[in-house]
């Protein structure tokens, strides 16, 4: 083989404000190895491999290739110092050429066509890629989207490849083409990391794993002598924390009954029943098609095939509801609670009341502000909303207090069922606690509730039965008593 | 308007929200009418006469109907280029209805209806094909003066039934013209429904946050269907008016241009073209401004092109005027 490629990194360590995204993190590679990065979101993967790509600014630690110390700045820098960053979603050009994709950053002046398809032939044919270069990139597959990325990482000299959950959208088909490429890569003397949240990819395709959790390495061996097992409990750390030891509970009358749900790929024939009552949790690694689960039901994504039927209580058991008119009978806490959550630029009480107006009407034609108002306030109170006011803008509030006002505008409209999806993501640990005791008093009052979360810890606080999604089939149930990681984990991987 | 009540916790501050800074913004505007009626009311002969002031009324309802519709479809970060010449188009081939049948009645429902079916090939295309307005709008545009000038052949529909003009063109008490009652009650209505209704709250929702508003259980196709359908009735009436006191309906009723002075009219009353923002008291304020402007170059005999370049160089400002709004409210 020829010049061996070598990439130390010591003792970084990165900090967003209140997390510590990566502690004093050294990782020795060289080429012609596979490195398999696993980890529970959050672990720090993502982190590291931004540095690596010069999306973060690398602030502590040092990082040597071929024994010389560099300083990663830019994108650019990575590139100059060849290292390659294939994104999980491609990001490309969408309406220029594949060969102009693999050279933009070295397009200027008059483009010699010719040469640039050529050059760009050269590096799809190292991977045994026949797409033709003069293709605009919206019309390839994702599949080959992707081998066009790494195309443009080795047409800059990329020795370093970093990939970031390549295989997340991909066929299976697909996957094995990208497997060779990866292999054909690494017998050309590359040094490849592989990120995936997938245990048999990684065992599949790595020479060496490491697994990192809360920012810090806790494995770091060949793949073939650490057992699924290893992985898995290193990924979580320790056993499970304790959680409120409360009595199973019984459910008999279904209040919600989802059968055959599709939606494009995912959701996949999704069925299953929500007791009255019940707290039922979805948990599945990212892009399992957790969230999509409830767009599609609650009538924001087109369901392709499937039915859901509720008992809307007036004595005739389960009816089918299009899902269009989901919204009247459900409330839903979002994920992206300044994307789709609350309406910024409004006050709490217009935010907390705008689900429901209809129920606040004067008479035929007008709506009653001061009712609105009175009753905003009286859940500000009972939720622990820390606002001046109710005439306060929810901008100015912070995400857990944002959080709140977004469950007391459902809690007023007083749904049938509740779909909750990462109710605690980026609330502080105060707000979290007790809005999750906010879903346990939910259910107690009878109310049903779907939670969507990827914290283990706060699907077994809250939930009384867990169903497992893995990219997008239902494949596994678990009753509270059962819920544990380590069951989890190899029900979704 | 059920809005004045002391904040719980005392704090006078945070009373500051959305609305009170619009009546603040709608308070310089009325500022800048009287201090602008006074300036011109001195140095402009004819300007503080009663005839004049009614006349100016008259031109602030031409610009102010349409420019109620557009305040709607503006809050949605919508547009409707279509309005003046909707509002024409309808006029002409309403009157002519009118014309055939001499039935007042008949005609003013031909005029309206013809406007209201304007309003909802919008709608449709902008809320159920998901096209954009500004290109939809300025087909529907395109298309408005092709029927226009075709069906007129560059004259007009004239010879309509007495009672038309009665009804529409006289004035109570023989001072103000029915067209601005009119006018000031359409205004009113529409703030009523804007402000204090369901589908008001609905469609400031799906203005300021569309996925917020569908999570809310909004629907918001059916919102930016029917606002394109009110821009189109609102023009319809405003065609009615006009055909009215002109006594004849013809192209150049509602010429390309005028809706220069519409968005003017919305934007100077505080509306956006980025959407969420909008009150109906500022466009009514905002087309009187705009009444002013294209009344006093009348009286001041300024040259009729020279009128065009002033009229630019003031959207220009407007269109500074949101930008420099909207970095307000994002700080």
């Amino acid at each position: 083989m020829a010049e061996q490629i070598t990439l130390e990194i010591k003792n970084i360590s990165k900090s967003f404000p209140g997390v510590r995204a990566l502690d004093h993190v050294s990782i020795e590679a060289r080429g012609g190895e596979i490195i398999g990065l696993i980890g529970v979101n959050g672990a720090g993967k993502s982190t590291l491999m931004n540095i690596l790509g010069g999306v973060f600014p690398q602030t502590e630690g040092e990082i040597r290739i071929n024994g010389q110390e560099i300083q990663i700045k830019s994108p650019q820098d990575a590139e100059k110092y060849g290292i390659g960053f294939i994104h999980q979603e491609p990001v490309m050009f969408q309406y220029m050429t594949v060969a102009e994709n693999i050279s933009v950053s070295r397009l200027h002046g008059k483009v010699n066509y010719k040469e640039l398809n050529a050059a760009a032939r050269k590096h799809l044919e190292q991977m045994n890629c026949d797409i033709d270069p003069r293709k605009r990139v919206a019309d390839l597959p994702i599949g080959e989207r992707q081998m066009v990325e790494i195309a443009r990482a080795l047409s800059s000299g990329g020795k370093i490849l970093l990939f970031d959950e390549p295989t997340a959208s991909f066929t299976d088909k697909e996957k094995q083409r990208l497997f060779e490429v990866i292999r054909e890569l690494k017998k050309a003397g590359s040094c490849i990391f592989f990120i995936s949240h997938f245990l048999d990819e990684v065992e599949e395709l790595t020479d060496r794993t490491i697994v990192l959790r809360d920012g810090k390495v806790v494995i770091n061996g060949k793949t073939a002598d650490i057992s699924r097992k290893d992985i898995l409990r290193n990924m979580i750390g320790g056993e499970m924390a304790k959680v409120d030891n409360e009595e199973e509970r019984k459910f008999e009358k279904v209040l919600m009954r989802v059968d055959n749900l599709t939606a494009g790929d995912k959701p996949d024939h999704v069925s299953f029943d929500l007791y009255e009552g019940e707290v039922l949790g979805i948990w599945g690694l990212m892009g399992a098609g957790r969230t999509e689960i409830l767009r599609a039901l609650y009538g924001l994504d087109k369901a392709d095939e499937g039915t859901v039927s509720l008992d809307l209580g007036d004595g005739r058991g389960l009816q089918a509801i299009p899902f269009a008119r989901m919204s009247e009978y459900c409330g839903y806490v979002t994920e992206a609670r300044h994307d789709d959550g609350c309406l910024l630029p409004w006050s709490v009480w217009e935010n907390m009341s705008a689900p429901n107006l209809k129920n606040y009407k004067r008479n035929r034609l007008f709506l009653d502000f001061n009712r609105q108002k009175e009753e905003s306030r009286v859940y500000c109170k009972r939720l622990n909303v820390k606002t001046p006011s109710v005439f306060t803008k929810v901008s100015t509030l912070s995400g857990g207090n944002q959080q709140k006002v977004i469950m007391a505008k459902w809690l007023m409209k007083k749904p049938k069922v509740f779909f909750i999806d990462e109710p605690t993501r980026g609330v502080d640990v105060g707000a979290k606690a007790e809005i999750q005791r906010m879903v346990r008093e939910l259910a107690a009052q009878g109310s049903s509730c779907l939670v969507v979360s990827s914290e283990i810890e706060e699907l077994s606080a809250v939930c009384d039965r867990v169903v497992i999604l893995n990219r997008g089939r239902l494949t596994g149930e678990l009753l509270k008593k059962e819920i544990d990681k380590d069951t989890l984990m190899h029900l979704c991987v | 308007m059920g809005k004045k009540e002391a904040p719980p916790t005392g704090t006078a501050a945070v009373k500051h929200s959305l609305t009170e800074k619009l009546k603040n913004e709608n308070a310089a505007l009325i500022l800048l009418v009287i201090v602008s009626m006074i300036v011109f009311g001195i140095t402009v002969p004819n300007f503080m006469t009663v005839g004049n002031i009614f006349n100016l009324l008259v031109q602030a309802s031409t610009i102010g109907l349409p420019a109620i519709g557009l305040t709607f479809i503006l809050i949605t970060a919508g547009n409707d280029l279509s309005l003046p010449t909707n509002m024409a188009c309808s006029a002409i081939l309403g009157c002519a209805v009118m014309q055939k049948t001499q039935n007042t009645f008949l005609g003013v429902i031909a005029i309206l209806a013809i406007a209201v079916c304007f309003g909802v090939i919008n709608g449709f295309s902008v809320a159920k094909l998901k096209m954009v307005p500004m290109i939809v709008t300025l087909a529907i545009q395109t298309l408005n003066v092709g029927i226009s000038e075709f069906y007129t052949q560059g004259t007009s529909v004239g010879g309509l039934p007495q009672s038309f003009y009665r009804i529409f063109s006289s004035s109570l008490f023989g001072v103000v013209p029915v067209s601005v009652i009119i006018f000031l009650l359409t205004a009113f209505v529409m703030h009523q429904i804007l402000t204090k209704t369901v589908f008001g709250r609905e469609l400031f929702q799906t203005g300021i946050n569309e996925k917020a508003a569908r999570v809310n259980g909004v629907n918001t196709t059916r919102i930016l269907f029917v606002i394109y359908v009110i821009g189109g009735f609102m023009a319809g009436i405003s065609g009615v008016l006009m055909a009215a006191r002109l006594k004849a309906a013809g192209t150049s009723m509602g010429p390309v241009s005028a809706f220069n002075n519409i968005i003017c009219a919305c934007v100077l009353g505080g509306a956006s073209v980025w959407g969420g923002k909008g009150t109906i008291l500022g466009t009514l304020i905002g087309s009187i401004v705009m009444a002013i402007i294209t009344n006093v170059m009348n009286l001041l005999n300024v040259n009729f092109f020279v009128t065009y370049v002033v009229k630019g160089i003031i959207i220009i400002l407007v269109c500074y005027l949101d930008v420099l709004r909207n970095q307000e409210k994002e700080r």
